[in-house]
């Protein structure tokens, strides 16, 4: 693969790309599901490569799936050739941001080799899960799956990087659907939209209880039918980790992805109001908000040595005591802010998409409550878990995002059951008024596998860490009937 | 290399090689290319070639499936030992059948020389004029042209085979002043027909009209939904409402509800691959022929699509909506139309007492599919609209609404529809429509 590697960047050279490198990506993955006891899986395995050139200041990329020496020559031509066309429609040229040369090799420390583990041993465990999620019948489906990514990275450039990573992830959850009298509630665990993603091996699954929380979460989702709606009110409102997953990728990774700021995404996933200027200004939340980039926590799905510019993993404030504080960069765009290094954000899906700015590991850092306390000491409220939907505008401001299970507080104790819970808040109001956060006996990192961004459209991953935390005065359960 | 020999030649020697009692396999190859601007210059521009594939094998009853990404002729034992390791170790599949004929397949003709040869220097030409524009009106303009070629091949070794071959054009561009902004999109298999010039000076024109946005309040209001915002909601009624797993399981709000009124007399709704610059192929994931299918007639429930294993369930025809042969998701409706009417949107905009004009809808979700409420937010050009004029652009609005509710409050239907491009060799017919009482839930700041 290196000398693939290495005739593809002569190549880029030898047709006048003043910078250029490839990635070539061998990936494996494999998804098993299990379907009211059905199960089915697919093993995929996908090698290319991509190469990526700056001519003149002006970017060319082309890709192919054909790894073989005139290919990777041809791929090499055309991007330069790409790269002229960019140069007539370019009045300020790209400003490369210096980063050192390494030669590497990193990879996501694994106890157990998912790959190596017998299919027969995962089946057992998913229908030891279904038999108790299927045992009640006002449970009309129940799905539960797994899926595993190794990804070998091979990174090559003309400033002399040689970066091989070998990049793992586990992921596993499972959800039930329970249907009433033109009803229908649904509970997952630990998370919704395919549950709980760690970068790691099968070690990661044994860890997170899915035996254990099956019954609990199947009679949730059935005394879901039968629990009060939401009221469309204001309240105080206490979210869990998973939900504060959700909360931080959309109102914080989002704004604070630079090519956003800058408007390279406004066509499409849109802009943000978190702009330059307001760069260690802005009060973003209150100041016990704290909010940290690590591209180099223990299991983070962004965790990786480089990102796909060869900038060297990175930890940072974006939110410091709840002022704005930082941005996720890359080498192209670093300088916009006065940065002289990128923070290493740059990212691309597969060998066949070109790395962009994405959102880092991103963490709500833990603060001084237990959960038990907090609850204790709000009179009014509504505890929300587990996401169900999101939506947020152009300029992540305005929010409304929805929950599977709630359940009212009064008088500092957890009541009733509550369905179809969701809120609504715009950004910077919501975080100051954060009065509480729960202490790191409450944390866990949560991994978002399905980050979707870019023209044309990419899917990343990352993860981010929270626990329970109280916002004030918020706006619940939209569109049902006022309290 | 022709790519569909390419094709062909790597699915004869997956046939060969398998030693499975039947053999499957979907090729999805694509040519993509794609230049993206902003700030008023190129920032992107990327070409792509990839020939992914979906190899399924049935042995003893038991199924084994394995996808890659590349046609290597050198690699398909490997593929096809995996495939026979998974199902060995799989329980047997109770409803998995692969189709043993091969049809006559309808005539779609989505293929397009013009789309295919688009090079570089051509997409750089036409960005640059339309960026020139937006420079006129002192604008920046943000955007993409786009040119694809895809190949899909269906074939399974009991003797069933489908191959077609489309194009598609993508111009979109969003022209941003100081405080307002306008955005306008066209798609069409013949790049010849991608007018970005009209595009750009609709998309400037919004942007100039919307400057100084005043805040209103949320609440309900009369819409004028222009079609990209209706096509959102048609997306909804496509993955969601016409879900035919969904509607199996009862997880569907059509749930028992076939022949009844779901929403007003004014509307019909069909599913069409064959409708005049569609975007669409005549057949399905396991090689059936795909047929139009009318799924709400004059306001009642009258139809869904399905696939080999769900007609069997519901005891109806076939009509060619597989996702494949052990797809979980259930056949939806990929090439949904909804029927124009016969007003054009000045009609819409001149009957309007008190109003807003929507050019555009942002990151909808569902909410409730047993209610069909959706949320999003309005962008790129929102509109007041004043005793039947446009009286300047207001701050966005985040809806809350139900689709069916809004489909039942149907004032006006538009007389030209629009094609928009919803994945899955897909996408949406849809014209603008005036809607009533259509809940706007809150604003935002911009």
């Amino acid at each position: 693969m290196w000398k693939l590697a290495k005739n593809a960047i002569d190549t880029a050279v030898a047709q006048g790309a003043d910078y250029a490198d490839i990635r070539i990506l061998d990936t494996q993955v494999e998804d098993l599901e299990m379907r009211n006891g059905e199960f089915s899986s697919e093993v995929s395995g996908t090698l290319g490569f991509g190469i990526r050139v700056l001519y003149k200041g002006s970017w060319g990329f082309a890709s192919s799936d054909k790894c073989s020496s005139s290919e990777v020559k041809r791929v090499a031509v055309e991007a330069v050739n790409i790269a002229k066309a960019s140069k007539t429609v370019q009045s300020i040229p790209v400003k490369w941001a210096k980063e050192e040369a390494y030669q590497d090799h990193w990879f996501t420390p694994v106890l157990k080799n998912p790959f190596q583990i017998s299919l027969n041993q995962k089946i057992s465990y998913m229908e030891e899960i279904d038999k108790i999620l299927r045992q009640k019948e006002q449970i009309k489906l129940a799905s539960i799956n797994m899926s595993f990514q190794n990804i070998r990275k091979w990174f090559v450039n003309t400033e002399g990087s040689e970066i091989l990573q070998d990049l793992l992830r586990s992921g596993a959850g499972f959800s039930v659907f329970a249907l009433g009298a033109n009803d229908m509630q649904k509970r997952s665990y630990p998370a919704s939209f395919g549950g709980q993603y760690y970068g790691g091996g099968y070690e990661v699954i044994e860890t997170m209880g899915l035996l254990e929380n099956a019954e609990r979460v199947r009679d949730e989702a059935i005394a879901l039918l039968k629990a009060k709606e939401c009221p469309d009110m204001m309240t105080d409102l206490i979210l869990d980790g998973s939900q504060m997953v959700l909360q931080i990728h959309e109102s914080v990774g989002h704004p604070t992805e630079l090519d956003r700021v800058l408007g390279y995404e406004a066509n499409y996933a849109g802009r943000s109001f978190a702009t330059t200027e307001k760069l260690n200004k802005f009060r973003y939340g209150s100041d016990i908000v704290n909010l940290v980039a690590d591209n180099t926590v223990a299991k983070g799905l962004a965790t990786q040595g480089y990102d796909d510019d060869g900038v060297k993993a990175q930890r940072w404030h974006i939110v410091k005591d709840g002022i704005l504080s930082g941005y996720s960069t890359n080498r192209e765009l670093a300088h916009k802010i006065g940065d002289k290094r990128s923070r290493g954000g740059n990212r691309a899906e597969g060998f066949y998409n070109i790395p962009i700015i994405r959102i880092p590991n991103l963490s709500l850092m833990p603060g001084k409550w237990d959960f038990d306390e907090l609850i204790k000491n709000t009179k009014n409220g509504i505890y929300m878990e587990t996401n169900k939907s999101w939506s947020i505008d152009q300029m992540r401001l305005n929010f409304q995002f929805g929950c599977e299970i709630g359940w009212e507080i009064k008088n500092g104790k957890k009541g009733n059951m509550l369905k179809n819970v969701s809120y609504q808040d715009i950004t910077p109001h919501f975080w100051n008024n954060c009065d509480a956060i729960c202490n790191e006996n409450h944390w866990d990192l949560w991994g978002v596998p399905n980050c979707g961004k870019g023209q044309p459209g990419q899917r990343s991953e990352m993860s981010h860490g929270a626990a329970p935390a109280r916002f004030k005065n918020v706006r619940v359960g939209i569109g049902n009937k006022k309290k | 290399m022709n790519e569909r020999k390419r094709i062909d030649e790597f699915i004869s020697a997956v046939f060969k090689k398998s030693k499975a009692d039947e053999t499957y396999l979907h090729v999805n190859g694509s040519k993509r290319a794609l230049t993206r601007f902003s700030g008023n210059q190129i920032t992107q521009n990327v070409e792509m070639s990839s020939f992914p594939f979906t190899l399924r094998i049935k042995h003893k009853g038991k199924i084994g499936t394995v996808s890659g990404s590349s046609l290597d002729k050198n690699a398909i034992n490997g593929y096809l030992e995996k495939a026979m390791e998974i199902a060995a170790n799989s329980s047997k599949h109770k409803t998995f059948a692969l189709n043993a004929k091969r049809y006559k397949y309808g005539n779609i003709n989505n293929n397009f020389k013009s789309t295919e040869t688009a090079g570089p220097d051509k997409k750089a030409e036409i960005v640059k004029t339309a960026i020139n524009i937006c420079k006129k009106s002192k604008m920046e303009a943000a955007g993409i042209l786009s040119n694809d070629k895809t190949f899909m091949t269906v074939a399974t070794s009991k003797g069933a085979y489908a191959h077609h071959e489309g194009t598609t054009g993508v111009f979109s561009i969003t022209a941003m002043g100081k405080n307002s902004s306008g955005w306008a999109e066209v798609t069409d298999a013949d790049f010849n027909n991608i007018d970005a010039i009209g595009a750009t000076e609709t998309a400037v024109k919004k942007a100039l009209k919307g400057k100084n946005p005043k805040s209103i309040k949320a609440g309900k209001y009369t819409v004028i939904l222009e079609p990209a915002a209706v096509a959102d909601l048609a997306s909804f009624l496509s993955y969601s409402v016409f879900n035919t797993q969904a509607y199996i399981e009862g997880r569907s709000v059509l749930a028992g509800k076939m022949g009844k009124k779901i929403c007003g007399s004014n509307i019909s709704v069909y599913d069409d691959p064959y409708i005049e610059n569609g975007l669409g192929i005549p057949f399905d994931f396991e090689a059936y022929p795909r047929k139009a299918v009318t799924l709400i007639d004059k306001g009642k429930f009258v139809g869904l699509v399905t696939d080999n294993k769900s007609a069997k369930t519901l005891k109806l025809k076939n009509t060619g909506h597989s996702l494949g042969p052990d797809d979980t998701w259930g056949p939806i409706p990929l090439n949904l139309s909804i029927k124009p009417g016969t007003s054009t949107i000045e009609d819409m905009i001149k009957t309007t007492k008190n109003g807003i004009l929507v050019t555009q809808f942002h990151y909808v979700n569902i909410i409730n599919p047993m209610t069909t409420t959706i949320t999003g937010m309005t962008r790129n050009g929102t509109f007041l609209v004043k005793n039947g004029k446009i009286a300047g652009g207001v701050k966005n609005f985040r809806f809350t609404q139900s689709i069916l509710e809004a489909l039942s409050n149907v004032v006006l239907i538009g007389d030209k529809s629009i094609v928009q491009s919803g994945g899955f060799w897909g996408g949406f017919h849809v014209p603008a429509m005036k809607i009533d009482n259509f809940n706007f839930s809150s604003i935002t700041d911009f």
